[in-house]
């Protein structure tokens, strides 16, 4: 053997490493879930369960609590989506098209957004809510919803546009399609892919919500990461159910991705186009 | 059938003029260029004409409508920009098409009118093809197509050919010029390479800073320039400097001109701009120069040879004459080594006194 085989070899032995630990890191609590959400008979002393089954989600289907819970993140993910699309569709264009000092001073104040944490936030909008009289109230937790999702959502969008040479603009203006026209048979077709991007990160944001939703909505407004919580927190540690309401946020995400991959080659990344 | 009139027009960025045209008629069926550098206002203009670019002042007319303030779509006109502006996400047969399905032609229509327009610039067999799969002069085209398939009463010319080889630029300038002589659709070509403006337009503005320095056909702006910068601009040109020492010939307009060197020069010169006294600016281009013959007596000089560039057609001379350098080119055959002295003349027919 040479000596640069046994250096390729090396090599690719780092590159498994690496990777390996990568893949491991990110999927061993998935397995952990998985083992706690079928588990149906699992003694203390036993490594794995010895008997596994559906028990754990029948049991949060049952419950009116953990029904309402599901229903809540599933009606609110996709209202949420909706409205920070309408929002950020309009947005982008104008930042992606337009690149004054003002829309670079705009994407910055958002993007300040992504590094704030959210308790900041909620901190600041709870006496807001409060005088308002908005606290637990299902439909005021979309807008908070969207404070969050915004800055990813418009960053994917406005990347799209951006990517859309302002040629393809002025010509179809001179060939005579209005400023809508332009929109809809220019921009759209070449900027959806973005723009679904966007609006996955605006609803899975939604889904994962969970401090906002509290400090807002609680106790009427019960999402899943909430239900989730009162399983495994404070002292009363279940965590059977819990893992079967985790897989519940997780199948349809993971369901969405391997979807987008296969059939409409998004790429999760900041680019859109 | 368009006749396009700017009136007044003045567009600012900032504080910098980027179009300042008291008047400028385009005629029907011209082909009309815009040349000068970059940042004289060419492309500006355009856009002022197509709508895109909202002038500050003034008004730009179209057989006699006022369309100035008319949005770009309303003024039936195509374009074709630089970098052509094909729609990646649509076919060649959409992109052509997509002025025609705004307008909601028939189906049958468009199909015939696509066939058409494609069948002109010869690309009837890319139809189903994507932009990103035709090579960039197949993209001229489509972007040509897609401009006269609306047969509009104007075309806007963006450099459309600057991103194509040297080679190509060459056939495509006399297709574009046959294309539009044969539609007859009044066209405006912006451009900075003049010897491209020269080879397609029927009559040129000269523009530099904003403003048009001289309007008119190629052989006029060659051998007539208005300005040193027009000179200057167009063709290789070199400048002697000099003082009119009095008209020699007032019916050919011909002076004779004393350069810093005590040169004594017989050029011609517009006598309306030029007289005894004045200070001027003799343009001396490469083919005003020739080896003097026997019988030459004015306008001849010695002149040392600085440099000889062997071209493959020909030889280019940087020649010193008393203190100007010059520019003066032979047949390949004649070769004469750096250092050489030669006798030349200058053709007082050519060379030309403008005002300094």
């Amino acid at each position: 053997m040479t000596v640069m085989a046994v250096a390729d070899r090396r090599q690719r032995l780092w590159d498994l490493l690496v990777i390996g630990f990568v893949v491991f890191y990110m999927v061993f609590p998935i397995f952990v879930l998985l083992e706690y959400a079928f588990a149906e008979v699992w003694y203390a002393y036993q490594l794995f369960p010895t008997k596994l089954g559906f028990k754990w989600f029948s049991w949060v289907l049952r419950h009116y609590d953990t029904r309402m819970a599901i229903i809540y993140s599933y009606t609110l993910a996709p209202l949420a989506m909706l409205a920070t699309l309408a929002l950020c569709i309009p947005a982008g264009y104008v930042l992606g098209t337009r690149r004054t000092k003002l829309s670079l001073l705009t994407e910055n104040l958002v993007n300040m957004n992504m590094a704030l944490p959210v308790i900041v936030i909620g901190t600041g909008l709870l006496p807001l809510y409060f005088k308002l009289g908005l606290l637990n109230n299902y439909w005021a937790i979309i807008p908070a919803h969207m404070i969050g999702a915004i800055p990813y959502t418009l960053r994917s969008i406005t990347a799209a546009f951006m990517q859309v040479p302002r040629d393809l603009e002025e010509v179809a203006r001179v060939l005579g399609a209005t400023k809508i026209q332009v929109i809809r048979k220019v921009y759209l077709p070449l900027t959806w892919r973005g723009i679904l991007a966007g609006g996955i990160f605006a609803f899975s944001w939604s889904l994962n919500e969970f401090i906002l939703t509290l400090l807002l909505g609680f106790p009427t407004i019960k999402t899943l990461p909430i239900a989730i919580y009162e399983y495994v927190g404070g002292y009363y540690l279940t965590p059977q159910p819990a893992a079967a309401l985790s897989l519940l946020i997780l199948i349809p995400s993971i369901f969405i991705a391997i979807f987008l991959e296969k059939y409409v080659k998004v790429s999760l990344g900041m680019g859109g186009g | 059938m368009a006749v396009i009139r700017l009136e007044n027009i003045l567009k600012m960025y900032g504080k910098v003029v980027a179009a300042d045209i008291p008047e400028l008629e385009i005629k029907d069926g011209e082909f009309f260029g815009l040349v000068g550098p970059s940042g004289s206002g060419k492309t500006t203009t355009l856009r002022i004409i197509a709508g895109l670019t909202r002038p500050d002042r003034g008004r730009v007319i179209v057989n006699g409508e006022d369309i100035t303030d008319l949005p770009p779509e309303k003024r039936d006109m195509g374009m074709v920009f630089q970098s052509w502006a094909l729609f990646p996400h649509l076919t060649v047969f959409e992109n052509i098409a997509f002025g025609l399905r705004l307008r909601k032609v028939p189906r049958e229509e468009i199909r015939k009118r696509v066939k058409w327009s494609a069948e002109l610039l010869r690309i009837e067999d890319l139809l189903d093809r994507y932009p990103h799969q035709l090579s960039g002069g197949q993209q001229q085209r489509v972007a040509v197509a897609r401009a006269i398939v609306l047969r509009p009463r104007a075309l806007l010319f963006d450099e459309p050919l600057s991103n194509l080889d040297a080679k190509l630029r060459e056939s495509v300038r006399f297709e574009l010029r046959k294309l539009q002589k044969e539609l007859g659709i009044t066209s405006v070509y912006v451009t900075h390479d003049q010897a491209e403006a020269f080879a397609i337009c029927d009559r040129i503005a000269v523009m530099n800073q904003g403003r048009i320095e001289q309007i008119g056909t190629p052989e006029e702006i060659y051998s007539r320039p208005a300005t040193a910068f027009v000179a200057d601009f167009i063709g290789i040109t070199r400048f002697m400097r000099g003082v009119v020492e009095e008209v020699v010939d007032f019916e050919k307009g011909r002076v004779s001109v004393i350069t810093e060197d005590e040169l004594r020069l017989t050029v011609t010169a517009d006598l309306g701009r030029v007289k005894k006294g004045s200070r001027v600016l003799v343009v001396v281009r490469p083919d005003y120069i020739s080896l003097a013959s026997e019988g030459d007596k004015i306008n001849v000089f010695e002149a040392t040879v600085d440099r000889a560039t062997y071209t493959g057609d020909s030889v280019d001379y940087e020649i010193k004459l008393g203190k100007w350098d010059l520019r003066f080119r032979t047949a390949a055959d004649v070769r004469f080594a750096p250092g050489t002295t030669i006798r030349i003349r200058i053709d007082g027919n050519k060379a030309i006194a403008i005002p300094e």
